[in-house]
């Protein structure tokens, strides 16, 4: 029987780069399908050529081609990243890390408390810090897939999903409009209601807790979760 | 074939009985499997089988294995516990399905 060669699959992993596939793991699972249809139409007419027999194949993927499958994909490993941030976020509900978020919001509640004028200057900090934060992220982001097309490691959806640190979620878990509501109406935090600015510390601690997980705990472990994710990551690093 | 929108809604049921059965197959095994037991009356659309199959995954329904296969890796899919519970229950809700499809079209007529 005709089997499709070494060359074919390498042309097929570019066939897919074509049709924007990026990542390795939805190529090897793409050109495998692909492979076998050819192979089964090769049984049926030993003399059809490579190319008409791969045509035909990915006719059956219809017009949108792999775009379905790449949209799922993103959509289900988005999905498995956001559970992976929830679960390192409640070990900081637990013992022993708990200690650490209620001494980061006590500390920060009374470093509030000793800061002398309006809390208008630290919403200015806050929002300068917060704006470099994103800059930083959009240019390292930037860089790092600068990096990935010129190396020809493999890429891997979901290395890349921790590595961009699920892109635009960071910008979503910026709630800024929140400090307006919270603190209504007083000027300085040396006045302000103890409630409203231990929930305000509190917050500010659970996001700063947010980028570390991002940025810290979960690339740390991203090559257990890879191998989790990807049964085929160790075979073919 | 205009038959198969109504096979679509029931693709993921489709899968989950063909792994309860087989243990575990790979995609491509999985269009040919079901085009065999209809007669070819029956094709996944592959555009459908693979966003199909990742959910699954990602529900935890499904477990991957992954194997080198000649000169390429195949991706085995197999259910988890969790999956097969599931998978009698898919099965139990498409009998019902067929249950009520049977009586809107043959209704039992009584005076």
């Amino acid at each position: 029987m005709n089997m499709v060669s070494q060359e074919h699959i390498e042309e097929l992993f570019v066939f897919t780069q074509k049709h924007y596939v990026e990542w390795y793991d939805l190529q090897s699972e793409l050109v495998d399908h692909l492979a076998n249809g050819i192979e089964q139409q090769w049984q049926e007419d030993p003399d059809l050529s490579f190319e008409k027999a791969l045509q035909k194949e990915f006719k059956k993927f219809g017009v949108f081609g792999f775009m379905d499958v790449v949209e799922e994909r993103q959509k289900s490993l988005g999905k498995k990243y956001s559970k992976l941030i929830w679960k390192h976020t409640l070990e900081f509900f637990k013992l022993p890390k708990i200690f650490m978020l209620v001494l980061l919001s006590a500390t920060l509640f009374y470093l509030l408390r000793l800061v002398d004028g309006s809390s208008d200057i630290f919403y200015g900090v806050l929002i300068v810090l917060f704006a470099a934060y994103f800059v930083l992220l959009l240019v390292s982001n930037y860089r790092k897939k600068k990096k990935a097309r010129m190396s020809s490691e493999k890429s891997w959806l979901f290395k890349e999903i921790i590595l961009n640190y699920g892109a635009g979620l960071g910008i979503g878990m910026l709630p800024i409009y929140l400090f307006n509501i919270l603190i209504p109406n007083t000027l300085n935090f040396q006045t302000m209601n103890a409630w409203v600015l231990g929930a305000l510390s509190f917050i500010l601690v659970l996001m700063g807790i947010l980028i570390y997980i991002m940025h810290v705990e979960i690339p740390q472990r991203a090559e257990e979760y890879l191998e989790e994710t990807y049964p085929e990551y160790k075979l073919v690093k | 074939m205009s038959s198969n929108q109504l096979y679509r809604g029931s693709l993921t049921t489709i899968i989950m009985r063909l792994l309860e059965q087989e243990g575990r197959m790979y995609g491509y095994e999985i269009t040919q499997k079901v085009k065999e037991l209809t007669g070819g009356t029956m094709d996944i659309k592959e555009g459908a089988l693979y966003p199909s199959l990742h959910k699954l995954q990602s529900a935890g329904h499904l477990k991957v294995e992954a194997e080198k296969v000649e000169n390429r890796i195949r991706k085995y899919y197999s259910l988890t516990p969790q999956g097969e519970k599931e998978a009698v229950n898919m099965m139990q809700e498409l009998k019902e399905y067929m249950e009520s499809m049977q009586a809107i079209i043959n209704p039992k007529l009584s005076f």
